[in-house]
């Protein structure tokens, strides 16, 4: 089963219309996941996904209870650095967790980094791969590449960031540094179940500035195209059978 | 057992207890002494004796048992279970005359009674908030078991009551749409839209109403607490309930558009009319609050209001408001916190010296407080509070889920689950704040008691200011008293009543031996009354000796009224070039300019401010104080004292209009005059001409022009005399026009879209300035009018200038032309006049058809006078005359408001006509235009300038007016009526 995780319900809107065959499981009594197919492919759809807390815990469940083989986060981002605009596509090469430090646990700990795993946690190469080559199809190239710092904390103000901007290390490998809220936890899951992920966001604002209902209405135009972009990629990867690393 | 004389059931049962057990001791004695009397006593009678005893043992026990039971099933039973669920029963059902337990002779009754009779002194005249309530009582018509959903018309037939149920202050109603096109709502969507309402609005008694074309939903909320918080809740919910559609051509997601209106802002009977006007913003999320004029004609609350305890509480607050240490509040506090039964209450004010918040009083009975007495707060706290609070200086919040969420963070951190903060303002700036708070409880306070409680905040709030303002002003005073005797300068301070010194610096002590207390003339100066030139007396400029050195007397307030501080400045320049008294260029100084200009040979004007009422202000001894705030305030005027009541300005205009357009701008803002009245003497001079011509000319006119009014414009060589306030210049023109008939009409043609027709024509009023040949704004001058009550006049005598029109080119020529209107301006004072005959004369005269002469009266005007159009409009329509809505940009009315009122067509102003070609105005444009179609209203557009919006503005029937620029210009009579044969004459010859 390949499972699709967003946050809010706007986010899955796409994916739930796509589902054949859909029937609701409940799980951790509080959550449900839809699960239908998409051509000859099972997936998964789940929302209210908020946090890393969660969607790590989720996904380590929901791996117990069911084979996944692929997980696509799905949603909104915001732009720290970099020259998207709102409303444009990214593609998640690496993940970092941005609220932790254990830096004086031990010396050789990195800012972000929890001790005994990566700093920075990779999106599957393969699913990079076709995920672009999918959305090149709908949006001929209009999207771009980056890395996701995941937050718990709702970052509105700008002074919070202010030294991932000019973190040289961060700048060294991608152009682009967006901020999202759940994708580090389901990377972490991912990592330690080996299962591949990768997270497709639609810019919504900039850190720091006041998002609008346009800035949010600009996105769901995109959720569209966006949605038919990552149907293809849910086909290619079934038809590819990119399961494992 | 007895105590006080009364029983306590404690020791009542303990008692009977006591004696039963002896009872069935002494039983069972006897039973022991039967069975052993059975086996050793054989005499048959002594053994019936025994088993009677025995017997009648049992007998009495039984008897005692059955008599206690009684009694205490009586007292129990009877006397307090009965009345204790009575008043329990009726406490559920908001009740507060509660029942007393008869019985007096039980202490714990007693008890009981007392808290009773607590409850109903506490309860009384409070209608507690009905939360569990429901709509039981309307018997409201579900539309699924579950009782989630309700029928649009259910909801809205019945929206009255729905309000009137729920008793709440702010209510709302919203309209979630969906832009469908011919698609509608399926069950399972309509199911997750309601979730996601429940999980993100989450008030009770909440009710949704399914749209009768299934295109959206109805939501009213009854209760909510803060205005911004149901905003954000919206434009959260916004992102959770957008639906997607398959369609031909694909998938497509439709975001909701949710507008909203608030009861009591809008009245009951609007709040459809006001969702729609929302509705046309076609925004995302748009809320509609009608203008206040709407709202004062009607009570804001059709339910009782019971304010008693409000008022108790005010009496008891606004005895103690004179109180100077922050602690006296805390009775106050107390007073409050043990009545709403709040946790936590307390004051945090503004330091001025450790530039900060700090928590001034912290009351919390039972637990920490949120903010520990003398703490400082973060200022971010306050900030966002004074952000978010309500106009009235409050932010309610009757839970956690009801808070903005910029302040929940502060609110988690404080451990603060709901309640009430009042924000203390002086002049704009935040002096601190009071707040109510329950530390984890909801707060189930009904609208009235929220209102009491706002109203206590503000009294207490004012009271607080009151002692904060003073306490910080003797604190100053004192520190610049302090200040001043250290300060390296000779100053002291004076009582403004009687010349005492209150201070002086400690300069003053080396070179004189000053006592405080003793007069300032005595110790300073050596006088026996006050000095001549004192500068308390009429500001004037003082010069003093100390020394050797002359110094300059200038005085400053402080910030006592009664006090003034005087500096001693070493003196620096020549008196005679400024003014003794009010320290302005002096007539010398003037004249040397003037002189310089003529040197020059520079043309130019100089205007002298008579002052008109200037004995009125020396009689109190203020004239030169008034001259000094004057000439402060308009600092950009470099003013001369021509003399005591006259100010001068030199001035480059020549020009006449130039110089009347500068007096014009001054008089603008005659706030800043300070009571003083000017009449201004304009002298315009060459450069070859004499000063001392210019000022004997100057010196005739000065005392003849005393007489003029007030703001008079005088150009003593031309004798040309006008008022400089544009208002009054502009009614005195508009006035004088028409009543000598110095007004000429131009004709504005408006167009059938479809052929392009002259269907009617616009009458314009044209004025020409007789001054300066130019025309008169006139659209100002009849606003001028109108507050003048003339604009009545106007219209009237525009009619008969119509008439004299009819009679020139005859009725017939209209007729045949194919011109079916007249337009004329007008607004609600034509209708307080005679109008009734002059229209039946003119139609009855002319035989004009109905609808020939029509009014245009704009939007607001109508919004503004709906009872008068509603009353009128009948007699209007026996009359023939048509009504039209002018400016028409539907944010005041609706279209079926607009055919109630009897108008038959409403004309879209230039103003949305120029933007059409924007989204949101094409789609507003659209609604109006669709809704008047329904209403039978006939639309026009107004201004269109070029091709483009010309096109722009089709719609399958074409069944609209146009006008503009790109069609004809207002035109002069004659032009207009050739345009008028050419255009529709021509055409019908052509048909023919």
């Amino acid at each position: 089963m390949i499972l699709v995780v967003g946050s809010n319900h706007d986010d899955i809107l796409f994916f739930e219309s796509s589902l054949k065959d859909a029937h609701e499981e409940s799980f951790l009594g509080r959550y449900h996941i839809l699960i239908g197919s998409i051509g000859s492919t099972e997936v998964g759809v789940i929302q209210d996904v908020y946090t890393s807390f969660v969607s790590s815990t989720i996904l380590m469940h929901l791996a117990n209870k069911y084979v996944i083989s692929s997980v696509i986060n799905v949603g909104r981002a915001s732009l720290i650095k970099g020259t998207l605009n709102i409303g444009d596509v990214l593609i998640s090469e690496q993940t970092m967790f941005l609220d932790v430090d254990q830096i004086s646990r031990d010396n050789n700990v990195l800012l972000g980094q929890i001790p005994s795993f990566p700093r920075l946690f990779s999106s599957s190469f393969e699913m990079i791969n076709t995920a672009s080559k999918s959305l090149d199809v709908v949006f001929d190239g209009h999207y771009d590449k980056g890395l996701i710092l995941s937050s718990s904390f709702f970052r509105q103000n700008k002074e919070d960031i202010k030294n991932l901007e000019d973190d040289s290390y961060l700048s060294s490998l991608t152009n682009n540094i967006v901020l999202d809220g759940e994708y580090a936890g389901l990377a972490l899951s991912s990592y330690l179940l080996d299962i591949p992920c990768i997270s497709i966001k639609v810019i919504e604002a900039r850190v720091g500035e006041y998002t609008s209902l346009n800035n949010y209405l600009s996105v769901l135009d995109k959720y569209t195209s966006l949605g038919k972009a990552i149907i293809y990629f849910i086909a290619e990867i079934s038809r590819t059978d990119v399961k494992r690393m | 057992m007895k105590k006080n004389n009364l029983v306590s059931i404690k020791s009542f049962i303990k008692e009977k207890i006591i004696i039963l057990s002896f009872l069935f001791l002494a039983l069972i004695v006897s039973a022991i002494f039967c069975v052993a009397a059975s086996y050793l006593v054989s005499n048959k009678i002594a053994l019936i004796v025994f088993y009677l005893v025995l017997f009648a043992l049992i007998f009495i026990l039984l008897t005692f048992i059955i008599a206690n039971s009684i009694s205490l099933y009586k007292v129990c039973y009877d006397d307090a279970y009965k009345v204790i669920l009575d008043n329990l029963t009726k406490f559920a059902k908001f009740g507060n005359d509660l029942n007393y337990i008869n019985n007096k002779d039980v202490v714990e009754f007693n008890e009981i009674n007392k808290v009773f009779k607590s409850i109903s002194k506490n309860y009384n005249g409070v209608s507690l908030i009905n939360k569990k309530s429901g709509y039981s009582s309307l018997n409201l018509s579900f539309l699924d078991e579950q009782k989630r959903f309700i029928s649009e018309d259910e909801l809205l037939n019945n929206i009255e009551k729905i309000i009137l149920v729920n008793e709440c202050f702010k209510n709302a109603l919203i309209e979630i749409n969906y832009e469908l096109e011919d698609e509608k709502l399926v069950e399972a969507e309509i199911t997750n839209i309601e979730k996601y309402i429940n999980r993100r609005l989450g008030y009770e008694n909440m009710l949704i109403a399914i749209k009768n074309d299934r295109t959206g939903l109805y939501l009213y909320i009854p209760c909510f607490d803060s205005l911004s918080q149901l905003q954000e809740e919206l434009a959260t919910l916004v992102k959770d309930i957008s639906l997607i559609k398959r369609l031909v051509n694909g998938r497509k997601i439709y975001s909701p558009y949710i507008s909203f209106v608030i009861y009591p802002y809008s009245e009951i009977n609007s709040l459809k009319d006001d969702l729609k006007l929302a509705k046309e913003k076609h925004e995302h999320l748009s809320l509609y609050i009608p203008p206040f004029k709407a709202r004062e004609k009607q009570h804001l609350l059709l339910s009782p209001m019971n304010l008693n305890i409000a008022s108790l509480i005010k009496e008891d607050i606004a005895s103690k408001v004179d109180k100077k240490d922050f602690h006296e509040f805390d009775e106050d506090l107390s007073f409050i916190v043990n009545y709403y039964d709040f946790s936590c209450a307390g004051i945090i004010l503004y330091d001025y010296d450790k530039k900060g918040f700090f928590a001034k009083t912290s009351l919390c009975p039972n637990s920490n407080p949120p903010f520990r007495l003398n703490a400082r707060i973060n200022k971010n706290f306050i900030a966002i509070i004074d952000e978010i609070k309500d106009k009235d200086n409050t932010y309610y919040f009757s839970s956690r889920k009801h808070v903005n969420n910029i302040l929940a963070r502060f609110l988690d951190e404080y451990h603060l689950y709901s309640g009430l903060f009042y924000v203390i303002k002086d002049n704009g700036k935040t002096l601190g704040l009071i707040y109510f708070a329950n530390k984890s409880k909801e707060l189930g306070l009904d609208s009235y008691l929220v209102n009491s409680l706002i109203t206590c905040s503000v009294l207490i709030g004012d009271a607080i200011k009151q002692s904060y303002l003073s306490s910080l002003t003797a604190l100053f005073e004192r520190r610049f008293s302090s200040l001043l005797s250290f300060s390296n300068l000779y100053s002291y301070v004076v009582d403004k009543n009687d010349y005492k010194l209150l201070a002086t610096s400690s300069l003053f002590s080396s070179v004189k031996d000053v006592k405080i207390g003793e007069h300032c003339y005595k110790e300073i100066y050596g006088l026996d009354k006050p000095c001549v030139d004192c500068p308390l007396l009429l500001n004037k400029h003082k010069l003093s000796k100390i020394g050797d050195a002359t110094y300059d007397n200038v005085t400053y307030p402080t910030l006592n009224d009664n006090d003034a501080l005087i500096f001693l400045k070493p003196s620096t320049y020549s008196l005679s070039n400024f003014d003794d008294n009010t320290l302005l260029p002096s007539f010398y100084c003037f004249v040397n300019d003037v002189k310089k200009n003529l040197s020059l040979n520079t043309n130019g004007s100089i205007i002298l401010f008579k002052i008109k009422n200037y004995l009125s202000f020396v009689e109190n001894n203020i004239i030169f104080d008034k001259i000094v705030q004057f000439a402060k305030a308009h600092e950009q005027y470099y003013f001369y004292q021509y003399d005591e009541s006259t100010l001068a300005l030199s001035s480059s205009l020549k020009d006449e209009n130039a110089i009347i357009d500068k007096l014009e701008k001054l008089v603008e803002n005659e706030a800043d005059f300070f009571g003083l009245e000017f009449i201004y003497l304009v002298k315009q001079y060459k450069g070859d001409e004499e000063i001392s011509e210019i000022i004997k000319s100057l010196k005739n006119k000065l005392d003849e022009c005393i007489s003029l009014p007030k703001n008079e414009i005088y150009f003593i060589d031309t004798d040309y005399k006008r008022s400089a306030s544009k208002e009054g210049y502009l009614y005195e023109s508009i006035v004088d026009a028409m009543e000598n008939n110095n007004f000429h009409l131009e004709y504005q043609m408006v167009l059938n879209n479809s052929d392009r027709l002259i269907a009617s024509m616009e009458l314009l009023l044209r004025i020409i300035d007789k001054n300066t040949s130019l025309p008169l704004d006139v659209y100002n001058a009849i606003k001028i009018a109108k507050k003048y009550h003339y604009s009545g006049k106007i219209t009237k005598i525009i009619i008969d200038y119509v008439d004299s029109l009819l009679n020139k080119y005859g009725y017939t020529f209209f007729m045949t032309s194919n011109l079916d209107k007249l337009r004329i301006n007008t607004d609600e004072q034509y209708f307080e006049t005679d109008y009734e005959n002059q229209l039946k004369a003119i139609k009855e005269k002319h035989g004009l058809k109905d609808g020939f002469i029509a009014f245009e009266v704009d939007e607001e005007t109508v919004f503004n006078n709906k009872d008068l159009f509603a009353k009128n409009a009948e007699k209007l329509h026996s009359l023939g005359v048509s009504m039209i809505v002018d400016s028409y940009k539907g944010e005041l009315l609706t279209i079926q408001e607009i055919k109630q009122l009897g108008f038959e067509e409403v004309k879209i102003p230039r103003s949305l006509v120029n933007y059409i070609f924007d989204e949101n105005v094409m789609n507003k444009i659209a609604s109006i235009w669709k809704d008047a179609n329904k209403y039978g209203i006939k639309i026009s557009f107004v201004g269109i300038a070029t091709r483009q919006i010309s096109e722009a503005i089709h719609m399958d029937d074409n069944d609209c007016f146009v006008q503009g620029n790109y069609f004809f210009n207002p035109m002069e009579e004659k032009i207009a009526f050739d345009a008028l044969k050419e255009r529709n004459l021509k055409e019908k010859e052509k048909d023919i």
